[in-house]
């Protein structure tokens, strides 16, 4: 689901939930709340590292488990997924984000949150969520600071992926590598943060904190309202009804 | 003057003022304002384009028309202008604005306060009002929100000109086309945002209005006054001379 490993003083979190295409369910966001706050508490950690097992970083919500809840469960649960993304923002460490092979909706979310974001020019980004009919629940906030609002929504709306190196153009990604060297970059990077003195460090994040999340969980509460809203829309049901989903 | 039609479910508002290079007037505004309205409340139209005939998109206010007018007067009409502008922002459907040959000065401006848009790379791009003699008077809070403040005091202060491509890397220009292509993909973006989902599309828009246009009226007022201030000096008086008298 979500494996730990520790080089030096980086701590490594990979996503292993290949068979779901690394998408966010309650589990693995279960998951990554406790490691988030056991990180945190490490003394033996200065930074850490999100990646995940091929094919993709993440597809963002867990459809096929959206599909057993109802619309009030849904929200109840994005609304735990974005408060779980927003708490990378308020560790005293830095977080790291490896994306390859793509981050849809929810996954560009969560490299989002994370403070610094290294990709491959291939890469896929999408944000899926308007084609089905509803506004992104979460992450909105993280995506303007770091790209702007006029650019965060032509993300949302385009209705079309676009590639790692756009992602790098628009400084929706901070380090453009090879594909092979996504993960070895993101560590090398961690490594480099790691061993810089981590008062400063620490002082740095939480210097730029309010700036680049202190609107993040209003701005997360009226999306997740106004998702709410959109679901109850036709279009957004004949999509929820696709997935399974019994309304 | 203002040619307004529709194609499919897209509605397209055409400035149409060659002789003044589709510089705006009073009664451009005026129809600007209603067009967008009707076509905002009418359900069978998803987007709007906004674009001008040739020679170009927009030369901004049109200074034989203000030259002739009061310095009360040219403020009032500034003021009217940045309404328009910042209506664009706050219609429920998105704005997409197709830019070919040139966008000066508050033509410049009123690309930029449309939410999407496409400019041909070739086409001149220019904010000329502080060299003439006075601020920006309205539509800054939208460019703040594309080009961050620092940049968008340095497009102000107007040093040079730049063409679409520079536009493009600024955050100006969201779609790049070849010359003479800029209508053709400002159409296929509009088709693509009429597809999809309506409530998601208005959704979109009015989550991130506030912190597009959150303080932009404020901005509007304070730029309206820099510039009536500005008005009253030499090199300004010299340039709406210059211009009332043509």
């Amino acid at each position: 689901m979500l494996k730990r490993r520790q080089q030096g003083q980086v701590a490594i979190l990979t996503i292993d939930r290949s068979n779901r295409r690394n998408a966010l369910g309650s589990e693995l966001m279960q998951a990554f709340g406790d490691a988030f706050a056991e990180i945190d508490r490490d003394d033996g950690v200065a930074a850490v590292v999100i990646s995940a097992t091929p094919p993709g970083f993440c597809a963002g919500s867990d459809l096929k488990e959206l599909a057993t809840m109802d619309i009030a469960q849904m929200c109840a649960h994005e609304a735990e997924t974005a408060r779980v993304v927003r708490a990378i923002g308020f560790m005293e460490k830095p977080a790291v984000a490896a994306v390859s092979g793509f981050a849809l909706g929810g996954g560009v979310g969560l490299a989002a949150g994370c403070d610094l974001i290294v990709t491959h020019s291939e890469c896929r980004w999408h944000m899926p969520e308007v084609p089905n009919g509803w506004l992104p629940p979460w992450a909105l906030a993280s995506l303007s600071v770091r790209i702007g609002p006029v650019a965060a929504r032509r993300l949302v709306w385009a209705s079309e992926p676009i590639t790692g190196a756009e992602a790098y153009d628009l400084k929706l990604a901070d380090y453009l590598v090879p594909l092979s060297d996504v993960e070895r970059e993101a560590i090398a990077l961690a490594e480099r943060l790691a061993a810089l003195p981590r008062v400063a460090v620490a002082s740095t994040k939480r210097f730029f904190t309010p700036l680049i999340n202190g609107n993040a969980e209003a701005s997360d509460m009226l999306a997740n309202r106004i998702f709410a809203e959109n679901c109850q829309d036709d279009a957004s049901k004949a999509t929820l009804r696709k997935f399974g989903m019994k309304i | 003057m203002l040619d307004v039609s529709s194609r499919g479910r897209i509605g397209v508002v055409s400035l149409n003022r060659p002789e003044r290079r589709n510089a705006m007037d009073r009664e451009l505004v005026t129809a600007l304002v209603g067009a967008v309205r009707r076509l905002d409340r009418d359900p069978l139209i998803a987007a709007i384009v906004l674009r001008g005939e040739p020679p170009g998109f927009c030369a901004g206010s049109d200074l034989k028309f203000i030259g002739r007018l009061s310095l009360e007067d040219i403020s009032r009409f500034e003021a009217e202008t940045g309404d328009m502008a910042r209506l664009l922002g706050c219609l429920r459907k998105p704005v997409i604005a197709s830019v070919e040959g040139f966008a000066l000065g508050g033509g410049f401006i009123l690309a930029a306060s449309c939410d999407l848009v496409v400019s041909a790379g070739t086409a001149r791009w220019h904010l000329p009002e502080v060299p003439i003699g006075w601020l920006t008077p309205w539509g800054l809070g939208a460019l703040i929100s594309r080009v961050g403040a620092v940049s968008a005091r340095k497009l102000c202060f107007a040093s040079e000109e730049f063409d679409g491509y520079e536009a493009k890397r600024l955050g100006v220009v969201d779609h790049l086309a070849e010359p003479g292509h800029a209508d053709e993909v400002a159409m296929a973006l509009a088709d693509r945002l009429a597809v999809l989902p309506a409530a998601a599309v208005v959704a979109t828009k009015r989550f991130f209005m506030p912190d597009i246009l959150g303080d932009a009226e404020a901005l509007d007022i304070q730029a309206n006054e820099a510039f009536a201030d500005n008005c009253r000096h030499p090199v300004a008086r010299a340039t709406l001379e210059r211009f009332g008298n043509r």
